[in-house]
């Protein structure tokens, strides 16, 4: 896939997430008592932050032509330049206000991460035991 | 044995089902016919030129613009680019990446890897990679939705 298309959807998918999970948030706190209300500016810094975050992408390219230790390497350096985005935009655009905020809002970054990650993974093994079960059909006797 | 033929209006509707009491030598070599064709590719090796069966195929590669066919055991060049072959060989050959076709019948199995790819031991123990954009293609020739 080209990386510019790459990129704009990977921009529309995190920006959608972020508000999905605001969403989630604001849900929650409406019945727990304690609303919460979106500044003018809020909307549109996470989409700004949807783009932040799909420029490291680049760091992916061609992710199934590498070995594993350059796997590792690359997919710890996307890890960590989506984290400093996050983190910063937050900081930038007042997202969080103290070290506790700033904590959960790590927290729930790196579960995220490594669960998207592992359902990628979840999700190819189920590819491959359907591929080896259709191999089994047609498979040459040697 | 009743031969019975059915018009389809599309290519990936074709099938044959053999109905038969037993598998003969005879209904071995008519389902060879029908996934492989009576066909082969010619290749060369040493200013030789021979004709390689497709079913003796595991898989083709191309290395700076040259085209090499691998066997169980040997390694030819062919005249013809990659995506020529592509066009000539049976449904059971599949593209897997830039500069590969493996025959999916000399496949042992397959693992994934993170990132997406898989490898693909064939029989004869080799390893190739299949590319993480290939594997939907691989599936779809598969059967698999």
């Amino acid at each position: 896939m080209n990386i510019a298309k790459k990129i704009f959807i990977q921009s529309m998918a995190i920006s959608t997430a972020i508000l999905f999970l605001n969403g989630v948030n604001a849900v929650i706190r409406h019945f727990a008592g304690t609303d919460i209300t979106l500044q003018w500016y809020h909307p549109i810094t996470i989409v700004l932050t949807g783009v932040l975050c799909a420029l490291p992408t680049v760091l992916l390219r061609d992710e199934d032509q590498w070995d594993r230790k350059t796997f590792r390497i690359r997919v710890s350096l996307h890890c960590l330049a989506l984290y400093a985005i996050i983190i910063g935009a937050g900081r930038l655009f007042g997202w969080y206000t103290d070290w506790e905020s700033l904590l959960s809002v790590s927290i729930i970054f790196f579960l995220v991460y490594a669960f998207v990650w592992l359902l990628s993974h979840w999700l190819d093994k189920q590819d491959e035991k359907k591929i080896n079960h259709a191999l089994d059909t047609i498979r040459d006797e040697e | 044995m009743r031969v019975r033929f059915e018009q389809v209006d599309e290519k990936e509707k074709e099938q044959a089902l053999i109905r038969a009491v037993e598998k003969t030598a005879d209904i071995l070599s008519a389902m060879d016919l029908l996934e492989n064709g009576s066909g082969g590719i010619q290749v060369f090796r040493d200013r030789n030129t021979f004709f390689c069966k497709l079913t003796q195929i595991y898989y083709i590669e191309s290395v700076d613009k040259r085209t090499y066919v691998y066997t169980k055991g040997d390694c030819f060049e062919s005249r013809d680019r990659l995506y020529e072959l592509e066009e000539k060989l049976g449904m059971y050959y599949v593209r897997i990446s830039k500069s590969m076709i493996v025959n999916l019948r000399k496949i042992r199995n397959v693992s994934a890897e993170p990132g997406g790819r898989m490898v693909a031991v064939l029989l004869n123990g080799e390893r190739v990679i299949i590319s993480r954009s290939y594997v939907k293609e691989m599936k779809r020739r598969l059967g698999i939705q």
